[in-house]
């Protein structure tokens, strides 16, 4: 009984390694990006470890991006993910469409969410 | 006793019939050109389509069939041509028998084109169906692809902003201290300078132009263009089927010439066989 449970459990962290490992491109950007975001948006550190650690992104998030232009597998999914992925190129390549701005990627998502400066003071507080 | 002598006679009769219509019916089978292609023909480059379509064919029974009606058609013309040239060597009686057997060969010769034609048109709406075929997997095929044509586009898109853009970004990585060139970029820079290479290496060759693959013309261009060319052909063998009926409308203008120098010929004979004697040619007899 115990072997077979044994066995049971390696199938599954096999299996599990199997479908981590599957992991597309996109995914691997999107995990990426949503860490930068977490950095971006965590109120736990100081501007010098946010910086680093956005330094450290920035770089990751330019091979990533340039990982999903060049998978051809994108092109035989129908997914509507995928679609709305790629037809979002401001908020999903944020490395390079930031560099295209010249601003940093903080300013840049900042300001594409519509969390400018200019923007949050023009805001009024309403009831 | 005699009834069934019969009825044993007539089912030996029926059994072989039957017999020789099954053999007919095979030989008809294997003179018919059933095409061995899949859709897995659209791979390859337009150029070549054709060619694998034409080669299909060759190896059919029709193609046999074909070429030996080619073999006859031409010793028949070689024989006619052969009486042609001899006919001034004849004399009177040997020139009749010669135009008739030249007149027998033209038949022939009229016949077997007929049966040519026949076999040409078979190959050639053969040939129309393959390609309807192959047409309407590749409309199939083009309707699934066109929701991943469109990811396809908005991937290319992203690309030519990225690739314009890449090497800013890579200078403004490499200019802060903390963060190192990664081993994925160095390895994707040094693929795609090798990548770029190959793909001018394809672009000069000499068989890129031969073979016709960056000549814009689409699949489905080339399958209309293979279709209207084998219409054109079909409305050739009209044109064919009706010189074909002028030359049995000569042929048969020949025949009716021929019989009628045959009859004058003959009304010569009797005419120089019923020669009378008349008392003046015995006059000598008497005088003398």
């Amino acid at each position: 009984m115990k072997k077979i449970i044994l066995t049971c459990l390696a199938f599954a962290i096999t299996g599990g390694v199997a479908v981590s490992a599957m992991a597309g491109s996109l995914e691997n950007l999107e995990r990426e990006r949503a860490l930068a975001i977490a950095a971006l948006l965590d109120s736990t550190i100081d501007v010098e470890a946010r910086w680093n650690k956005l330094n450290l992104s920035t770089a990751r998030l330019a091979d990533l991006e340039v990982m999903v232009i060049n998978d051809k597998s994108l092109k035989s999914t129908y997914s509507p993910r995928v679609k709305h992925a790629l037809s979002n190129y401001e908020l999903t390549f944020l490395a390079h469409a930031s560099a295209e701005d010249d601003k940093s990627i903080a300013a840049h998502w900042f300001e594409r969410i519509g969390l400018s400066t200019d923007q949050l003071m023009a805001s009024r507080l309403a009831k | 006793m005699s009834g069934f002598r019969t009825i044993i006679i007539a089912t030996i009769a029926l059994v072989g019939v039957s017999q020789m219509q099954t053999a007919v019916a095979f030989a008809q089978i294997d003179q018919q050109w059933r095409p061995q292609l899949s859709e897995k023909i659209l791979l390859l480059p337009p150029k070549h389509m054709n060619d694998a379509i034409e080669q299909d064919f060759s190896k059919s029974g029709l193609a046999q069939n074909m070429t030996s009606v080619e073999g006859q058609l031409s010793d028949q013309v070689s024989a006619i041509n052969q009486l042609k040239q001899n006919l001034s060597r004849y004399d009177e009686q040997e020139q009749i028998e010669a135009r008739h057997q030249i007149i027998v060969g033209k038949k022939t010769y009229i016949e077997l084109l007929g049966q040519q034609i026949d076999l040409k048109r078979e190959r050639l709406h053969t040939k129309l169906g393959l390609l309807k075929r192959l047409d309407r997997n590749l409309s199939r095929d083009t309707a699934q692809q066109k929701v991943a044509s469109d990811v396809a586009q908005l991937q290319a898109d992203a690309k030519s902003r990225i690739e314009g853009i890449s090497s800013k970004l890579r200078e403004q990585i490499a200019l802060e201290p903390l963060t190192k060139e990664t081993n994925f970029s160095k390895v994707f820079e040094k693929n795609m300078t090798a990548i770029s290479a190959l793909k001018d290496a394809i672009a000069s060759h000499r068989m890129q132009s031969r073979l016709g693959l960056d000549s814009g013309a689409t699949k489905s261009d080339v399958l209309r263009q293979l279709m209207l060319d084998t219409e054109a052909d079909l409305a050739l063998i009209g044109i064919e089927t009706e010189l074909l009926g002028h030359m049995a409308h000569l042929l048969s203008l020949d025949a009716m010439a021929l019989a009628e120098d045959v009859a004058a010929q003959s009304f010569t004979v009797a005419m120089k066989a019923q020669t009378y004697s008349s008392p003046s040619d015995a006059v000598l007899l008497f005088t003398q």
